[in-house]
């Protein structure tokens, strides 16, 4: 069988046709790096005293002005002209590790029963201490080494896994960081109320509580004792006294995140001693 | 056409194959959702771990506050102020749980503070707990002391008491304030306002003077019941406080007594020539349990506290002393080398169904029920003499104390403290009183006048 003329030609360009494609195909594949619009990110807890690992936002803004230090009141001038959007609040790149201040001990403790009413503003003071305690730096990019050395070290973080820009928490995630919020509150006074006797380490009492939406305690649900036998029975009221206080003299709670209210308004903790 | 057909469908294949992993892998990946609510389950729950291994809970006590500095036959109330809050600052530290601050070294509070603490002020020492108080004279000549324990984080009252009573009995209504406090703050039962008899010693030990004597559980207002002519053992407070039962040895004789603590008055219960040792109550006041030595056979025998006809509870052939009833008086722990060596045995009132609950190596004595009933303190015997508890059925055996010789275990009327009389060696050595927290610590000498051993620590007050 031989091919006419048509199938000649067809065949040929079929065969330029293949040997293009294969040119262009071995191009693309050798591509070293393919590019992500939008990579994958991986959200880990940096450390226990992390009370949020929100997830930051995407930042639109050049590196210089991660690296940099806040705008200055200067840079947040806009120069004279209308403005057609108000400018945003400069949002954290990323939440740091700052709890509310702790009171002193001298404070009253009537304070800290009675839930705050509010709680964004102490949130705000809390960062404008922070801010305020920063070293004051030339805040426009000026290739000064200390700028970029402060700004070298902010991007390495621990988690190396997480060289994506973080996007949402899971819920497992967020789960882990209020009990790390909630304990880390509530082991002090726990600990701070002495319970001794003989087999008192078999006694674990759990109490449920209700939470209001800005972290304070509105109501202690119940209170119940386990591990209870005729050696520890003398102290059973006054661990329980003290596990209730604890959670008392820890409440409000700060850190906690709003949008899931509903998955720390009712908390249960069991108390021990060990 | 038929033949391009199959070709122009190769080419398409092949095309479709090879482009679409490029394809795959230029296509955007779907972006990471926004943070939504996380859905409740599992319901959130934790554990909070504290540690057992603590420093004492600090409290501060101040002087107690008077309205009006009135003269009484034990002092001005404003110097009983004072002597109070020290009473109470060292009944707390004694109890090995609290370390107390004041009064000395506090400034003075005023009746108005009493019921309404600066609280700002005294947080600054870091202490957990506050207590204030008042001293009042009345024109009947009568003492009401008040005392107020406060939560200094909470700023809140923890409990209140007072008390009457005559001036001379002002350390009373000390120890009672401190009672409260203690209760209030450790759950346990009240134990300072009570008493401890036990056998005054001196001399040396081949020719040992013991006396029997009484003093406050701090080792206040002791005094001396017998005068030492007669060798006195093994004392014990009926459970009203009202007599003491003890073992006299003159000469040859051997005499069970009861000494009636109101009139000074005692008399014997039973008498004989055969050894005869260890009486004890039973809880009602209505019995005496004994150990006698009777044709060559050592039993426990129960006589009626008023005397009477004693009544053999055990008839085995071994030795059995030492019998010490449970609380609720159905049951009776007591010593028997039955098995070959001494070990400790539970036994129905009556004396049935006798059972060894002890089975460590070396030998066990003189077992003695807890007043809360959950555990039994006894001597340990195995090289050195040691202090330990176990419960009522054997189990959970703990050794407390680690010396030459420590013996003779009682309870403090709530089961928190064991005393018993510590020996030192040789031919100087000393008898003396000590105690120890059930959980091992706070070990420390009780202070009397003399040497001193066989302690008996009476209930709570009445």
């Amino acid at each position: 069988m031989t091919l006419d003329k048509t199938e000649a030609t067809g065949l040929s360009v079929a065969i330029a046709a293949h040997i293009i494609l294969f040119a262009l195909l071995s191009f693309q594949l050798s591509h070293p790096d393919p590019h992500f619009d939008n990579p994958p990110m991986a959200v880990e807890i940096i450390a226990e005293a992390a009370p949020v690992a929100t997830a930051p936002e995407i930042s639109d803004a050049p590196p210089a002005a991660r690296l940099g230090d806040p705008d200055s009141d200067e840079a947040e001038v806009p120069p004279p002209r209308p403005i057609v959007e108000p400018p945003k609040p400069p949002k954290p790149v990323m939440r740091e590790a700052v709890r509310a201040p702790r009171p002193s001990p001298g404070a009253p403790p009537q304070r800290r029963v009675v839930p705050t009413p509010e709680r964004t503003p102490a949130r705000q003071t809390s960062a404008q201490q922070r801010s305020a305690t920063r070293p004051v730096r030339d805040p426009r990019p000026s290739g000064a080494l200390d700028g970029i050395a402060a700004g070298v070290a902010r991007d390495a973080r621990p988690n190396a896994r997480s060289v994506a820009p973080p996007a949402a928490q899971s819920a497992a995630a967020i789960r882990a960081d209020i009990r790390v919020s909630i304990n880390a509150e509530v082991r002090g006074p726990w600990n701070g109320c002495r319970v001794t006797g003989v087999d008192v380490d078999q006694l674990k009492t759990t109490i449920v509580f209700r939470l209001t939406e800005v972290g304070g305690l509105e109501r202690i649900a119940s209170v119940n004792t386990s591990g209870v036998n005729d050696s520890n029975r003398p102290q059973v009221q006054r661990f329980e006294e003290c596990a209730r206080r604890a959670i008392q003299l820890a409440a409000p709670f700060a850190n906690l995140p709003q949008e899931n209210y509903s998955y720390w308004q009712t908390y249960t903790l069991d108390f021990e001693k060990r | 056409m038929t033949n391009r057909t199959p070709i122009a469908f190769v080419i398409a294949a092949v095309l479709s194959v090879l482009t679409t992993p490029l394809a795959a892998q230029i296509a955007p990946v779907p972006a990471p959702t926004a943070a939504q609510p996380v859905t409740p389950t599992p319901p959130p729950r934790e554990t909070v771990t504290g540690d057992l291994a603590q420093e004492r809970t600090s409290v501060i006590i101040t002087t107690f506050a008077t309205p009006a500095v009135t003269a009484t036959p034990a002092g001005t109330t404003a110097v009983l102020g004072r002597q109070i809050a020290e009473v109470i600052a060292a009944d707390l530290e004694r109890s090995g749980l609290y370390a107390p601050r004041g009064p000395d070294g506090l400034r003075a509070i005023s009746m108005g503070e009493v019921t309404a603490p600066a609280f700002a002020g005294w947080r600054g020492t870091g202490a957990e707990s506050l207590v204030h108080g008042f001293v009042r004279a009345d024109t009947a000549g009568n003492l009401t002391v008040g005392c107020y324990l406060y939560d200094m984080a909470l700023g809140s009252e923890l409990t209140r008491n007072g008390f009457v009573v005559q001036p001379r009995d002002w350390r009373r209504a000390a120890h009672r304030c401190a009672d409260a406090i203690y209760s209030r703050l450790s759950g346990e039962a009240p134990f300072f306002d009570s008493r401890i008899a036990y056998i005054a010693e001196t001399g040396p030990k081949d020719a040992r003077i013991k006396r029997l004597a009484i003093m406050d559980s701090d080792g206040a207002n002791h005094r001396f019941i017998t005068n030492g002519q007669s060798i006195a053992l093994t004392p014990r407070f009926s459970p009203d406080y009202s007599r003491i039962v003890y073992v006299s040895y003159a000469g040859q004789r051997v005499r069970v007594y009861v000494y009636d603590v109101g009139s000074g008055s005692q008399r014997i219960i039973y008498e004989s020539s055969n050894t005869t040792f260890a009486p004890r109550w039973s809880p009602d006041g209505r019995f005496i349990l004994f150990s006698m030595a009777a044709a060559g056979n050592t039993d426990i025998y129960r006589i009626p506290a008023a005397g009477g006809t004693p009544r053999r509870l055990t008839d085995g052939p071994g030795i059995e002393v030492g019998g010490s009833y449970s609380p609720d008086g159905t049951r009776i722990v007591f010593e028997s080398d039955r098995s070959g060596a001494q070990q400790i045995y539970v036994m129905n009132a009556d004396g049935s169904d006798q059972q060894r609950i002890s089975f460590g190596g070396g030998r066990y004595a003189t077992p003695e029920w807890s007043p809360r009933g959950d555990l039994i303190a006894f001597t340990r015997i195995s090289g050195n003499f040691r202090i330990g508890v176990m419960t009522p059925s054997g189990g959970s055996e703990r050794l407390l104390t680690d010396s030459w010789q420590d013996e003779a275990p009682t309870w403090a009327p709530n089961g928190r403290i064991i005393q018993f009389f510590r020996t030192t060696q040789g031919r100087d050595g000393r008898s003396q009183i000590f105690q120890v927290d059930l959980t091992g610590v706070n070990l420390r000498r009780l202070p009397t006048p003399v040497d001193g051993s066989d302690p008996s620590w009476g209930p709570v007050l009445p």
